[in-house]
Parts: structure tokens; C-alpha cells; sequence
């Protein structure tokens, strides 16, 4: 399998005058088609890493190779066409736009990429069934349960086809029952289009479904388990905290 | 453009403060062009009024003189121009009229009845009785109306005029009304008996001409002060002070309409960071699904612009009803030159503001827009 991201050294410090150290020389590889979780405490750097994943936030220092392209550097446009082309999101709270329903919701990437409207709204449309809304494409959000919603958001963060689609929390906010179903239609069109998910979670249940764990402390990598065949994780690299 | 469809709908999904920002909007375009409106209408009132109250040219005494002597001739020297309809030789000068016990100041003009009509309209401007008796009748007057009322003087009434040791009586044969402050004061006299009133033998004060082409006065005006030795003025330059002063006025009016637009300009730019503020989450999501920073301004420019339109068009309404209303309004001729005050709505000045009204949309919106441009995705999108 070829590595979609290659991290190298990557540091985030905020703040100034006092420091806060958010990552600490990570260093990690992730290949295409996995799906990876990282699961650590609150303020461990779980989510600054997943938004330098996701391009909303640069590194102090190190690097972040995509697809073989060094994007440590690249100009707000080119990041911002990067996330449109290549990322999608699902965040713990659904964040659609609430002035419009669940179709133009999953249209809008299409949309900011430049698609035709008839396209974008017939991709969208075979999204929303995809995720078991076929019935509900013209509600808006607040016609619609938080469990519905949030499948709306996988529809949209879905829809340009991305190669990673980066989930912060996606099932925090949700029921088990929701959070189940959630997680299986990740998994599903996982397995379907070969896409790549990066999950922060808190929840180990989920976390334990996926391919790889990392733990994450203090903005380091202090654990990572990987699965080998049906249900085993081994233990790989875990120092001690 | 989906920059569009999503400024469209964050107007929709707040009416109130939308319409709170249309109105202020509205209300400035209103009242600059009422204000312009009521200027231009002041102006064309005063030149309408000077060209029609007035003699297009005004030839006065020479130099070391009071009066003029040999008026016949200048008279005739005028009629030799094409564009010259009419010169008449006039007496102009203060008497006190006193009828019972009614004592008021007046002015009086000694013209010959028929150069004096085409002069100045004077028969148009008749309430009752007709000016041409004063040709046959030597002790006669037409009286202005707001005098008559003051002396409490009826038709056919005599009444006495005094001008310093000489006295005369007259008889009210006509009440005249000119629609201007003279109405007070202004008593038409034939020229002989007005030059018996004075006392100064066979003279006038002044030579009025009225032209075809009111353009061709300062010409005409200069011509005369060429071939004669008199003082001949057109109603250009006796006007020229206050038409000077509508124009430096006019300076005050744009500096102060500029103020005007620009308080509305902050109006507009409060409303978009309101907006914005409200928005901040919204559009840390739209920078993830990769809105770039050009995106982001646009949607915020465009909301601010698409309120132009409307702004403007309610504004013009708004401006062309107050125009009516003002129409109504009765104002006292003494301090204006008119009855009534005028607004001159012309559809330059509509398209004027309204192209204005935009552009301050526009600009007030740039800044806002900019802000949420340089918004942090990260930062966006954990507010709460």
C-alpha cells in the first residue's frame, strides 16, 4: 500500500511569551485506505494534529507530505483547494448550514469546487441515499435528529470524493445506537471507494473497530496498537507515560 | 456561484436587522435627493422669477446723474436690437400712501401702460381692473394686493400719496398681484403723474428691456454700456450674488450629503460584523470544505451590495413622496420668492444617488468581508 500522509518532526507551539507545547516532534505515516484513530486525553494534541492533517493549521516546524507533495508551506489557496479536492470533515457537531437542507448542504464542496449545479445536486442526492436519507433531502436541519444530521455531514464530507476524510469526535455528540450506525457507514464506504479516515475519538469501543490506534500524550505518540487479522491488536511501540 | 446563494440566504435569515440597514439606506438616499431636489428647485424658481419679475437688461442714470433725461431716445436706441420685445422707461421711486387713517410706505412705478405690459406682464398679474386705464386716466393706480388689504383700500377708492412736500391724490382703479414680496409695497402710476409726484421735470430712473433670448442680455447690457454713457445691467449680473451663493452653497450641500452617506456607510458595515460575528463558526466550515479567502470576501461583499438595490429604490420612493408632500406646503413669499417651495426631481439625480447609495455598500461591506476573510479556519470553527 502506498502512504497517503508522511509526517516528519512535527511541532506546534502556541502561544507567546508562555509556551504550550501541542506537538512534539510526531513523526507518522499513514497508508491509503486505512482507518486510523487517535484516542488520548483532552489536550493531548489529538485535535491540533488532525487539523494539520486537515490543512486548517500549520506547523511550527517538521513536515506534512500528501500524496507525495510537500504541503508544509503552501499558500492559503492552495490549501484551501487542497481541502476541497482531497479532505473531507466530520465534526462532533454536524455544522451544516442551517439556512439550507440536506441536498445543498452536501452540494456546497461541489459547489466551491466549481461543479454544475445539476451534477452537484444528482451526486449529492445519491450520497444522501447512500447514508439512508433518500426520504429526507429537502429538511433542513432543524427538521432533522442529531443522529440524521450527522449522517447528512458524512454525505457532504463525502462528497468531492476526498482521498482522507478527517473525523473530529464524529459520533461524540451522538446515542450508541447512532454512533453505531455512524461508524458502520463509515466503515462501509470505506471498504467501497478506499478512502482513508482519521478519527479522533474518546470513545474505545469505536476506537477498537479500526485498523490502527494511536494514543497521543502531551503531544507525543506513546502508543500505537495495530490490528493483525480478526480482532487482535498488538501492541507495537508503547512507552511508558 | 454558490458565493451568491449563500449571501442570499444569510439576508433572508435576518430580516430584522436587514430591514433595520435597507431603511438607513433608504432614508439617506431620500434625503439627499429631496435636499437636491429642493436646491435645484430654489434656483430654477429664482431664475424663472428674476427672468419673469424682472427687465432682462436695466439701464440706469449715467455716472454723476440721478436721472435719466433723454429717455425716449435710449429707449429707441434699445428697440434697434432684434431680440429687444420691449423698453420701457420707468420712474421708480419711495412715496407714503395713506388712505382714512392707514398710512403705509410704498414704491411706485411711472411706466407707460403699454411698453410696461410688455415689460412685465403686468395685465396677467391683474386681481380685478385693468392696467390699460392708467393710458387715459392721469390720477390713477393699480395698487398690489397685500397693500390694499393693508390700507384697507377697496376698488375705486381714492387715496393719497406723499413724497416730501408734494401730494396727490389718486384713485384705486386696479389690485395686481405678482405672486412676490413687491405685492406690499407696489403702486403702478402713470409716468406723468408719477414724474409730478417728483417734482424733477421730464425724467425716469431706469430703462427696462425685455428680450427674446434671455441669454443675450450680458451682451445687450455691455453693447449699451458701450455705445451710451449710461449704466446698462443684465439680470445675470444683478443676480449674480445669490446665484453665487446657491453655487458655494452647493459645496456645503455635497460635503454634507458625503457625511450623510458615510454615517449610513458605518450603519451597514455594524450590520455585516454583526452578521459576521454570527457567522464565525459557519464560515471557519465553509474555509474546511475549501472556500478559499476570495470566496469568503465575496459572500459578504455581495450581501452587503445585494442591499443596494433595494435601499435605493425605497429611498427614491421615499423621496418622491416627501417632493409631493413638500409641494403642499404653503411658505410665506416674503422670505422665499415663491408661495410654495418647490423640489425638482430629476431622474439624473435618482440614478446619482442610487449609483452613490451602492458604492457605499459596497465599500462599507470590504472591510467586514476582509475580516472574515483572514478569519482562522481552526479558530472559526471552535467558537460557540
Amino acid at each position: 500500500m502506498t502512504n497517503i500522509i508522511e509526517i516528519k518532526k512535527l511541532r506546534k507551539v502556541y502561544g507567546d511569551g508562555v509556551e504550550l507545547v501541542a506537538l512534539d516532534d510526531v513523526d507518522l505515516t499513514i497508508e491509503e485506505g486505512e482507518v486510523l484513530s487517535i484516542v488520548g486525553p483532552s489536550g493531548s494534541g489529538k485535535s491540533t494534529l488532525l487539523n494539520m492533517i486537515g490543512l486548517l493549521d500549520t506547523p511550527t516546524s517538521g513536515e506534512i507530505v500528501l500524496k507525495g507533495q510537500n504541503i508544509t508551506r503552501a499558500s492559503p489557496e492552495e490549501r484551501a483547494r487542497l481541502r476541497n479536492k482531497e479532505l473531507g470533515f466530520i465534526f462532533q457537531f454536524h455544522h451544516l448550514l442551517p439556512e439550507f437542507n440536506a441536498v445543498e448542504n452536501v452540494m456546497m464542496p461541489l459547489l466551491i469546487a466549481g461543479m454544475d449545479r445539476k451534477e452537484a445536486r444528482e451526486r449529492a442526492i445519491g450520497l444522501l441515499e447512500e447514508v439512508g436519507l433518500g426520504e429526507r433531502l429537502n429538511n433542513k436541519p432543524n427538521q432533522l435528529s442529531g443522529g440524521q444530521n450527522q449522517r447528512v455531514a458524512v454525505a457532504r464530507a463525502l462528497a468531492g470524493h476526498p482521498s482522507i476524510v478527517i473525523g473530529d469526535e464524529p459520533t461524540g455528540n451522538l446515542d450508541t445506537k447512532s454512533s453505531d450506525m455512524i461508524y458502520e457507514l463509515l466503515r462501509k464506504l470505506n471498504r467501497q471507494m478506499n478512502q482513508t479516515f482519521i478519527l479522533v475519538t474518546h470513545d474505545m469501543d469505536m476506537a477498537e473497530k479500526t485498523d490502527r490506534i494511536l494514543r497521543l500524550v502531551d503531544g507525543r505518540i506513546v502508543c500505537e496498537m495495530r490490528r493483525e487479522g480478526d480482532g487482535f491488536v498488538s501492541q507495537e511501540i508503547c512507552r511508558a507515560d | 456561484m454558490f458565493e451568491l446563494a449563500i449571501a442570499e440566504r444569510h439576508i433572508l435569515g435576518n430580516p430584522k436587522m436587514v430591514l433595520f440597514t435597507v431603511l438607513s439606506v433608504a432614508l439617506a438616499v431620500g434625503v439627499i435627493v429631496v435636499l437636491i431636489g429642493l436646491t435645484e428647485g430654489y434656483r430654477v424658481n429664482l431664475i424663472e422669477n428674476t427672468v419673469e419679475n424682472s427687465p432682462h437688461v436695466t439701464v440706469e442714470p449715467k455716472e454723476d446723474e440721478d436721472y435719466i433725461y433723454l429717455y425716449r431716445t435710449l429707449s429707441s436706441i434699445a428697440l434697434a436690437w432684434p431680440e429687444v420685445v420691449a423698453s420701457s422707461p420707468r420712474l421708480i421711486e419711495r412715496a407714503a400712501a395713506k388712505y382714512k387713517d392707514n398710512v403705509e410706505g410704498v414704491v411706485f412705478i411711472g411706466a407707460d401702460p403699454v411698453q410696461e405690459d410688455l415689460l412685465m406682464g403686468v395685465r396677467e398679474d391683474m386681481v380685478w381692473g385693468d392696467y390699460y386705464e392708467l393710458r387715459f386716466k392721469r390720477f390713477a393706480a393699480v395698487v398690489g394686493d397685500d397693500l390694499a388689504e393693508d390700507l384697507e383700500l377697496k376698488r375705486g377708492d381714492d387715496f393719497r400719496l406723499t413724497r416730501q412736500d408734494k401730494s396727490i391724490q389718486v384713485k384705486a382703479v386696479g389690485i395686481i398681484d405678482t405672486g412676490t414680496g413687491l405685492d406690499s409695497t407696489l403702486i403702478y402710476l402713470p409716468l406723468d403723474t408719477a414724474q409730478d409726484l417728483l417734482g424733477e421735470g421730464d425724467v425716469v430712473t431706469e430703462v427696462g428691456i425685455r428680450l427674446s433670448d434671455i441669454d443675450a442680455a450680458p451682451a445687450i447690457a455691455s453693447d449699451l454700456n458701450n455705445i451710451t454713457l449710461y449704466r446698462a445691467e443684465s439680470w445675470q449680473e444683478k443676480s449674480r450674488d445669490i446665484l453665487e451663493q446657491i453655487d458655494t452653497q452647493q459645496i456645503y450641500s455635497r460635503i454634507f450629503y458625503l457625511l450623510i452617506f458615510i454615517i449610513s456607510g458605518f450603519g451597514i458595515a455594524n450590520t455585516m460584523i454583526m452578521i459576521i460575528s454570527r457567522r464565525t463558526k459557519e464560515i471557519g466550515i465553509l474555509m474546511a470544505m475549501g472556500a478559499d479567502q476570495i470566496s469568503i470576501m465575496k459572500i459578504f461583499v455581495l450581501e452587503s451590495v445585494i442591499l443596494g438595490p433595494p435601499s435605493a429604490l425605497l429611498g427614491g420612493g421615499l423621496a418622491y413622496l416627501a417632493a409631493k408632500l413638500i409641494g403642499t406646503v404653503e411658505v410665506p413669499a416674503e422670505v422665499y420668492i415663491t408661495t410654495r417651495m418647490t423640489v425638482v426631481l430629476d431622474p439624473g439625480t435618482f440614478v446619482y444617488v442610487a449609483v452613490f447609495a451602492l458604492l457605499v455598500n459596497f465599500l462599507a461591506g470590504i472591510y467586514p468581508a476582509y475580516k472574515a476573510a483572514k478569519l482562522d479556519p481552526v479558530e472559526a470553527i471552535a467558537t460557540e
